[in-house]
């Protein structure tokens, strides 16, 4: 599904045509998304949020520039841009070639804050121990606790508590929409990167 | 919940942990810039495999409670202390005056161990606690029942904490940390369905 408004191709040729507007909505697009893909890599939240926004430069000063050859693989672009600069020497190399120009690079659309940051611990807990709660088989705990906690592999889950894979697969996905429900009844839907908005 | 629902839950579901191979996490993190709907379904899954691991391994630990508890500094100490306590059975008994307090060698924190004495027989438990200021550690020995978790409510004029998923330490008691304590207290230990085991009452 893809819900978003503009074609990518669209954005990279408004970027090129001078288009500021659509460098924000680049920005704003893509920003929270690239900075989630960096923190998988780096685990350090600020680290990520930095590398975050000389990816989102280096992007629109390419664009800006020689443009992509193929404007429809802007977030396969994005994305490795992203990669390389969570890799030390080419962080060097891009930070090497950022020039001057990069001041000119508004950020400031990148507001929007990953789910992970909204919801508070103590909240969380809650939720959890709520969805744990729920369960009222305690094989079912024990799935959730050997896979999560302990990160047994599914196969040798499923063989030591004599449970099927598909009763597994089950167990995990009832969990996910259990969770998904019990957080939204807290704090409401999340759209827009904010909880509690009305789609 | 389609084949292709659950190979997708599957996928983000190793994303999240590491183990998806650098192939399938490219494809899924390209389709993620372009998605917003699968991005908020993996973010879904960050936030609830952090909050299982960071909730259950709260739960593992010899001294469990709520987040606002935790954040006392030396709280993780807890799990070494104590000599416990207590009352658990099936049946209410009465402890006369089977409080001690105990002085943890880490944090020095007050122990109040409710020591189990399942041979008294009475309809309450009145106990005599001597008078403790700032912050105490409770003990409850546990190790009668059958059950594996456990909730505690703990009630005074001012005080109203409650405590889940309390899973005994490997001694079969239960711990909780009071940063303020007042009396009289009445605390009851409740199995995981929420049916009352034993009540207390500390004077």
């Amino acid at each position: 599904v893809n819900d978003l408004s503009t074609d990518p191709g669209d954005l990279v040729a408004r970027i090129a045509a001078g288009d500021r507007a659509a460098e924000a909505e680049l920005v704003r697009r893509y920003g929270p998304k690239i900075e989630f893909i960096l923190r998988q890599r780096v685990r350090e939240a600020s680290l990520a949020a930095d590398l975050c926004q000389e990816a989102l430069i280096v992007v629109i000063e390419r664009l800006r520039g020689s443009g992509l050859e193929q404007p429809g693989k802007l977030a396969a672009f994005l994305r490795q841009t992203a990669v390389n600069l969570a890799i030390g020497e080419a962080r060097t190399y891009y930070r090497r070639n950022t020039h001057a120009d990069s001041e000119r690079v508004d950020l400031t659309a990148h507001g929007a804050p990953l789910m992970v940051d909204l919801v508070e611990q103590e909240q969380l807990a809650d939720a959890i121990r709520q969805l744990l709660g729920e369960l009222t088989q305690a094989r079912d705990r024990q799935i959730l606790r050997r896979f999560y906690l302990s990160e047994e592999p599914k196969a040798s889950i499923c063989a030591s508590l004599e449970v099927t894979p598909e009763h597994f697969d089950r167990v995990l996905h009832r969990a996910r929409q259990r969770f998904r429900v019990i957080i939204e009844a807290r704090l409401g839907p999340f759209h827009n990167g904010r909880f509690g908005d009305k789609p | 919940v389609t084949g292709i629902d659950q190979e997708q839950d599957r996928l983000i579901a190793a994303y999240i942990r590491g183990t998806a191979d650098p192939e399938a996490v490219a494809r899924l993190e390209e389709a993620m810039l372009d998605d917003d709907e699968l991005f908020e379904r993996v973010q879904q899954e960050a936030l609830l495999q952090r909050g299982l691991k960071t909730t259950l391994m709260e739960s593992d630990s010899p001294a469990t409670s709520k987040s606002t508890i935790w954040r006392w500094p030396g709280f993780a100490l807890i799990g070494t202390l104590g000599l416990a306590v207590v009352v658990l059975g099936g049946i209410n008994v009465h402890l006369n005056g089977e409080l001690e307090q105990l002085r943890s060698p880490h944090t020095d924190v007050p122990v109040i161990t409710l020591f189990e004495e399942r041979s008294l027989l009475t309809e309450s438990i009145g106990l005599v606690a001597s008078r403790q200021e700032g912050p105490v550690l409770i003990e409850i020995d546990v190790s009668a029942s059958e059950q594996d978790r456990f909730q505690l409510e703990l009630k005074s004029a001012n005080l109203n904490h409650s405590w889940e998923n309390l899973t005994p330490d490997d001694r079969g008691y239960v711990t909780v940390y009071l940063p303020h304590v007042e009396f009289p207290l009445q605390l009851e230990v409740l199995n995981e369905f929420g049916q009352r085991i034993r009540s207390y009452t500390l004077e």
